[in-house]
């Protein structure tokens, strides 16, 4: 019997969360082994085919400068799926550690941290991050994603902080403190397990805002420097041409397709988890 | 209530003060020569640079510079932008002030009917998700809400572009002049935040949609409609209000996005070539700026919150 003396809500015995995660899959494979989709070589460029549309062999067509669009997108995919994974691990790591320490023990360092996260989230996230990145000269995937992880932090510690602080005050709780468990013990085998599942729907949301948060510093050019190949980039170049030639879109429809994924990850898990009705 | 508002503005203040001083401090901490920068590739007399260091403050120790700054900042002078091209050792940009007034008016016409697009038509089809939520109609608006959130601004103002120039010439696709060009771009900034306002919407209003007082007004016999559109609303208007004032910041980096896409001469075209052009002084106003803009829209979300709900008031 449910809370109010209702069925509780059956979990549905297939899980929807494991389409996203294919297409995740497939892209990451893109990421990893560009070859293995077929991808031809990055330089191999002609100037004489510059913006030819789609053709037998050249799937995607050309760029301006007369390179395979379809190597480029799936080069692009590694840039774009490492520093979402960085930035993504990195920000859950850091969430968790500090949101679950404050959460926990209050006070002032509970203070402090959410003064400073006050001032990090009044800057929008990405103009914060365009102009640290006018300053830096080598951005490549690293420091793109240092950047974005020390400018992002304060939601994910928002999250953790809150169902820390929740779950806290539940009678599992205190019953492992009146045990004589110690704070490290009940924080990691009773709160963390626990919240787990919240964090990661809000986790795998973060990580749409982050694949999304790449290609718009990128467009901006302040993300990714060449040599790298990113969606952003192509998009930037391709500003005043996409009228006449649409097959340069092609980058914002992966782009778009790898944020959806994580979207609906998201969604799905908190479906799963949280079932409505 | 104003003893409640007087301190969240002076929790603002504070916030914006500190923004002010990490932003300044975090830009001088940083290595390179800003001036230097300017130059790229030549190789600028050694006089010049140090008059240009002068002209820009860059010479003083960094308290004072930021302590200037500040004076500054408040009575109105933000000071020079940075030279588009150098030719002399007077020649510096226009001010940023005024930089700031010329295009500030074009992005207000178009973040004043994005706003409104976000809340009316993200809380009319949320309301519609939530009635209908266990028929088709609702989780098809539920499904095209998610699958809707996943195209970022930049793939939607381009694909927006191209779609209506190419086929569909219904609109303009540049510029920003009488209203049928005010339709893709406002699209393309309000679309993402309007399903995010979709889903909490649905969520929320069947939560509210459960609680007595609702159950109270069906009681009486008022039609579902009104019951959903005026009486749950009132409750939920506040919570729409502060999820759309939380993605601002996403709703301003969409600017730069579209405005630079669409050609339209507003603040974030601005941002966009502050950024391309690495224009430090207008780089700082223009993010001082934002986040004083940011701060006030929370506080007048609070500000709403209290007067629409007035349960909220007992808890203060």
């Amino acid at each position: 019997m449910g809370v109010n003396g209702t069925a509780p809500p059956r979990r549905s015995r297939f899980p929807l969360f494991v389409v996203p995660l294919l297409v995740i899959a497939v892209l990451a494979s893109m990421a990893i082994s560009p070859q293995l989709w077929g991808a031809g070589d990055l330089f191999d460029c002609d100037l004489a085919r510059s913006l030819e549309g789609p053709q037998q062999g050249h799937l995607f067509g050309f760029d301006l400068q007369g390179c395979d669009m379809y190597a480029q997108v799936l080069y692009g995919a590694r840039s774009s799926l490492s520093v979402a994974l960085l930035v993504g691990a990195l920000t859950l790591v850091v969430g968790v550690a500090l949101g679950s320490v404050i959460g926990f023990r209050g006070g002032w360092l509970d203070a402090v941290v959410q003064q400073a996260s006050d001032v990090v989230l009044a800057v929008p996230l990405l103009l914060a991050a365009a102009v640290v990145m006018t300053f830096v000269d080598d951005r490549g995937v690293w420091p793109v994603s240092l950047t974005l992880v020390v400018l992002g932090w304060p939601p994910m510690t928002r999250v953790v902080r809150a169902e820390v602080r929740g779950l806290r005050q539940q009678s599992f709780a205190e019953a492992a403190r009146a045990l004589g468990a110690s704070d490290r013990r009940i924080l990691r085998r009773h709160i963390l397990p626990n919240a787990m599942w919240p964090i990661s729907v809000f986790a795998a949301g973060y990580t749409a805002v982050v694949v999304a948060a790449e290609a718009i510093l990128t467009f901006l050019g302040v993300g990714l420097s060449l040599p790298a190949v990113s969606w952003g980039l192509m998009l930037a170049r391709v500003r005043y041409r996409v009228l006449d030639h649409p097959h340069l879109l092609v980058p914002a429809l992966f782009l778009s397709v790898t944020v959806a994924a994580f979207v609906f990850l998201g969604e799905s898990l908190r479906n799963h988890f949280e079932p409505e009705d | 209530m104003a003893r409640f508002l007087t301190g969240r503005i002076l929790r603002g203040i504070f916030t914006v003060f500190l923004v002010t001083l990490v932003v300044h401090g975090g830009l001088a901490l940083l290595p390179g020569d800003p001036i230097r920068a300017l130059f790229g590739q030549r190789r600028p007399d050694p006089l010049v640079l140090e008059a240009m260091r002068d002209q820009f403050d860059f010479n003083r120790p960094w308290i004072v510079q930021y302590l200037s700054y500040l004076k500054d900042l408040v009575t109105g002078d933000w000071g020079n932008s940075f030279p588009g091209s150098i030719r002399g050792i007077q020649d510096v940009g226009p001010p940023v002030e005024g930089i700031v007034a010329a295009a500030a008016p074009v992005s207000a016409r178009l973040i004043a009917p994005v706003l409104a697009v976000q809340l009316v038509v993200g809380a009319a089809i949320g309301a519609l998700a939530a009635v209908y939520r266990r028929r088709p109609a609702g989780t098809l608006i539920y499904l095209i809400s998610v699958a809707l959130l996943g195209i970022p601004v930049i793939a939607l103002a381009y694909v927006l572009q191209m779609g209506f120039a190419w086929e569909l010439a219904w609109v303009p696709t540049r510029g920003l002049d009488a209203w049928p060009s005010y339709v893709l771009p406002v699209t393309a900034l309000s679309l993402t935040t309007t399903c995010l306002v979709i889903l909490f919407a649905r969520s929320h209003l069947r939560d509210v949609l459960r609680q007595p007082f609702i159950k109270a007004t069906v009681a009486r016999g008022i039609k579902t409609h009104r019951v959903v559109g005026l009486h749950a609303m009132k409750v939920s208007l506040s919570a729409f209000l502060s999820l759309i004032v939380s993605n601002l910041g996403q709703l301003i980096t969409g600017l730069i996005i579209v405005e630079t896409i669409f050609g339209i001469q507003g603040l974030g075209s601005v941002m966009f070539s502050a950024i391309y052009a690495r224009d430090r002084p207008l780089l700082l106003a223009l993010t001082i700026l934002t986040t004083v803009f940011v701060t006030l829209a929370n506080i007048l979300a609070d500000a709403t919150h209290l007067l629409l709900d007035p349960r909220t008031q007992e808890t203060l």
